[in-house]
């Protein structure tokens, strides 16, 4: 009997121990992913949000999945791609909580960019024709955009962030591009027509 | 200036001071995270049923597990051919204080989703939709489906008793409701996309919740 006992309390400090060890590799590794990605979250929160008082919460979030989920992570540096994806997932489900969600990135873009508090010193206006013009991007195409020029990844960084092939980041970015032309106007900004874009959608020209 | 440099300038995160890793409020949110339960080593899927809520002690879980009430068709897991836990592709937990959580894990058997769903208190509509992104709204949902006319702001309102925003939802794939909350006569929609059939629901799968009328067209 007191041999088993004795035996029993060895496999339980035994798993006691691989239960600290496995911890300890779990911080370890989440530490380095804190460390290497808490900025560029929080900037695609910003990005994606503009300077609203959720985007802490948002990071929060997207951190807290991540050390749940920290086996489903892949190894860096696409670990910042998933984290832009959940990140991405994150902002959706907030926005749906909050009211109906139509088109997430389409609402963000045409009803709070425009009005997004400027932060320091006023927005200028060529900012803001591109900010409205994104608003009138459809919201794939966009977010393929963004990510590439916002975020600055690559179309094959972008497509593991999106999940779909970096052709198709390719195709949505030119597209989006397109499109931005043709309501900025060619190198808008450069002394040419500027389109003047409503809220409700409509463009006129200024 | 040429397009891509208004389009990097535009930016927002170029104009404003993030907060650095060590930051106060970074360290401070990096504690809080750390100082809950880490996650297992196996991959989520396997495991986001047992463990739908970072828990902290055994006993906690045991109460916890005594208090929901899994619903019919909505089957915990079976064992899988490696010995491992397949989960079922949704479930559908009534938990206390009225809410109803539902998990989608892969995009299968909306219709059976659908049924459960009733059972629990929630006449729905359900869709699964292989797509990468957002399909195009209400392509799947006849008109005559559309909730009645009500002001954004009634419907924010209305959805905020039904998605409380101050109930945490456990994981991404996961939708909490609150089925008392659904006037009579109407019902939820909810769609779910990913890139393609049996694809990692943890990277990919996306949901949408929405209001519908509850007759038997548009929830059955």
């Amino acid at each position: 009997m007191g041999t088993h006992h004795a035996a029993a309390a060895r496999a339980m400090a035994a798993a006691m121990a691989a239960a600290a060890q496995r911890r300890d590799q779990a911080e370890l590794r989440f530490r380095e992913l804190y460390q290497a990605n808490f900025r560029p979250v929080q900037g695609y929160a910003v990005n994606r949000l503009g300077a609203a008082d959720d985007v802490p919460d948002v990071v929060a979030e997207v951190f807290t999945i991540a050390w749940r989920r920290l086996a489903d992570i892949p190894p860096p540096p696409a670990d910042r791609f998933w984290l832009y994806g959940t990140a991405r997932r994150v902002i959706a489900r907030r926005h749906r909580s909050a009211g109906r969600l139509r088109n997430l990135l389409g609402r963000l873009a045409a009803e709070r960019y425009p009005t997004q508090q400027p932060p320091a010193g006023a927005i200028d206006p060529v900012t803001e024709q591109v900010l409205a013009a994104l608003g009138q991007l459809k919201a794939r195409d966009r977010e393929a955009l963004l990510l590439v020029h916002w975020e600055q990844l690559s179309y094959a960084e972008a497509a593991l962030a999106l999940g779909c092939s970096a052709n198709a980041v390719g195709i949505r970015v030119h597209k989006a591009k397109a499109r931005m032309r043709a309501l900025l106007g060619e190198e808008a900004g450069g002394g040419r027509r500027v389109a003047v874009i409503r809220s409700n959608g409509a463009t006129d020209g200024s | 200036m040429d397009l891509d440099t208004m389009l990097t300038e535009a930016a927002p995160a170029r104009h404003l001071a993030l907060d650095e890793p060590d930051s106060p409020a970074a360290t401070r949110l990096y504690e809080q995270i750390t100082t809950q339960p880490p996650a297992p080593i196996w991959p989520s899927r396997r495991r986001r049923f047992a463990s739908p809520t970072l828990i902290g002690v055994a006993t906690a879980a045991v109460a916890a597990a005594v208090a929901l009430a899994l619903l019919p068709g909505s089957q915990a897991g079976h064992r899988g051919g490696q010995g491992g836990v397949k989960l079922a592709a949704w479930s559908v937990i009534k938990e206390r204080h009225g809410l109803v959580k539902v998990t989608i894990r892969e995009l299968r058997d909306p219709a059976g989703l659908q049924k459960t769903l009733r059972a629990a208190g929630v006449p729905a509509n359900v869709r699964f939709v292989h797509h990468f992104f957002q399909p195009p709204n209400s392509v799947h949902l006849p008109k005559s489906c559309l909730a009645p006319q009500m002001s954004d702001k009634a419907i924010a309102k209305l959805m905020a008793k039904i998605e409380p925003s101050n109930i945490r939802v456990p994981s991404a794939d996961a939708v909490i409701l609150r089925s008392s909350a659904i006037p009579h006569g109407l019902g939820m929609y909810l769609k779910a996309w990913a890139p393609k059939p049996g694809t990692q629901p943890a990277a990919s799968l996306s949901m949408e919740t929405d209001l519908v009328q509850a007759t038997p067209q548009c929830t059955g």
